[in-house]
């Protein structure tokens, strides 16, 4: 029997003598380890997000039912598509306009450190 | 005589606070006032929307705070005294690319914690964790009161042998829980040792999107049962020969007090505060490496002496976690709410 205490140094152990076998992979990356970001994105990420797309397929419904009215909301969303299209195009432009005006700022910031420093 | 409205941000039908708060409601007896939320899943039954919460001038609000809610917050400004019960809120980093709606609330809620820290005449916390964070955001004197779990919703349910070994993983499908790297580890052991087991992952999922990423990177042998009903859940534990969870934030975790209480075998990280609730009863590691917990899967499951062992510790960590032992930390904090 092997004791609680004793059971991660064991598994440890073993698995290291099976990969060496190659009955496991080499350790690597996780597919979400790169997904999770800090709370205060960088300007590429803002970039990114500031181009308002947003896929119809998330609305649902989890009603009992709610196939017909998962249906009708998705009707509804497309006989007010033109309404919404134009939407996301205003609050894209604003996005795009405020990270640019942001990198500029960036920018100017990174000229003023460089020459005080010099 | 003073009653105790309970409120929350949002109700839902597999919702640990939501579960919490019926919890308490029974505990109070008479006492109990209703049960309010911003959002209530349609499922639910027995929660009130804020809107028709009347307190009366002595009676107690009582905030199970786990997330943004903007009506919630309108309540701080009521004059009756204030019991917060604080049961974390995800950190938003895992969720801007999976769900930025739920990221902004997330990043609000947390935000916020100290507007609700400040309000409150008595503050508690469901794990000394949680706690902590608590006392971060400037509440004083925080209780911890756990999370109360009723043996007796444990017992409905059959319960059918598996045909290969069954590994369960109980949680909502989010990214803090980490289901990918659990997918990774589960499918190094089928590979490496257990050609016929199975993965039960039991929860809702944040959205359509994420399901089908996770989906996409399930091997053979996964179930993605969605949200069960309580009797399906028991009977999914009595099948279940070892749980696991690889998350990376926990307040609490129940699963880890219902799988002691079916004798079932933990692997784990210790998240949060889930060390505090597992103790010496679960198989730690913070490595989350596949082809290790991989291992730690093969020895919970094939080692009886290590299994008995594991059992063993489970009872007493539930002894710890009674519903008798709990419900005078909750008696504690109401009176001292009702003192205030």
């Amino acid at each position: 029997m092997t004791a609680p205490e004793e059971a991660l140094a064991k598994a440890s152990e073993r698995a290291a003598a099976l990969r060496a076998e190659g009955r496991y992979p080499p350790a690597g990356e996780a597919p979400l380890d790169d997904t999770f970001i800090d709370d205060v994105p960088g300007i590429d990420t803002l970039a990114e997000w500031a181009v308002i797309e947003v896929d119809p397929d998330v609305l649902f419904s989890t009603r009992r039912l709610g196939g017909p009215v998962t249906a009708l909301k998705r009707l509804l969303l497309r006989m007010m598509r033109q309404y919404h299209v134009e939407v996301e195009a205003r609050q894209t432009r604003f996005n795009i306009a405020l990270v640019e005006r942001l990198r500029l700022l960036e920018q100017r910031l990174e000229r003023l450190e460089g020459s005080t420093r010099e | 005589m003073t009653r105790l409205h309970q409120v929350l941000s949002g109700a839902g039908p597999y919702d640990a606070v939501t579960t919490q708060a019926f919890a308490w409601r029974e505990l109070l007896g008479e006492r109990a006032g209703g049960i309010h939320a911003e959002a209530i899943d349609p499922r639910v039954r027995g929660v009130d929307p804020l809107e028709r919460l009347e307190p009366a001038a002595d009676d107690v609000l009582v905030f199970h705070y786990s997330a943004y809610a903007p009506r919630l917050r309108r309540l701080l400004e009521l004059p009756q005294r204030k019991l917060l019960v604080y049961h974390n809120v995800t950190p938003p980093r895992y969720l801007w690319r999976h769900h930025p709606l739920v990221a902004v609330q997330c990043s609000l809620g947390r935000a916020q914690l100290p507007t609700y820290a400040r309000a409150a005449d008595v503050a508690a916390a469901v794990s000394g964790y949680n706690a902590a964070e608590l006392e971060s955001a400037g509440a004083r004197d925080v209780r911890v009161v756990p999370i109360i779990l009723d043996p007796a919703r444990l017992d409905s349910g059959g319960g059918r042998a598996a045909a290969g070994p069954l590994v369960l993983c109980v949680g909502r499908l989010v990214p803090n829980k980490r289901h990918d790297l659990v997918l990774a580890a589960f499918d190094a052991w089928r590979r490496a040792h257990a050609p016929d087991a199975e993965l039960l992952c039991v929860g809702e999922p944040l959205g359509e999107a994420y399901r089908e990423l996770l989906e996409g990177l399930a091997g053979d042998g996964v179930t993605f049962a969605g949200g069960l009903r309580q009797e399906e859940l028991n009977a999914a534990y009595r099948r279940a020969d070892v749980l696991i969870s690889l998350s990376e934030h926990e307040g609490f975790c129940v699963p880890l007090l219902e799988a002691f209480h079916f004798g079932v075998p933990v692997v784990a990280r210790p998240a949060g505060g889930m060390r505090e609730v597992g103790g010496d009863a679960v198989l730690w590691t913070d490595d989350p490496d596949p082809a290790l917990v991989a291992e730690l899967l093969e020895l919970a499951v094939r080692d009886g002496g290590l299994r008995a062992e594991l059992v063993r510790r489970g009872r007493a960590r539930l002894d710890e976690f009674a519903p008798e032992r709990v419900a005078d930390r909750v008696r504690e904090a109401v009176d001292a709410v009702v003192a205030a």
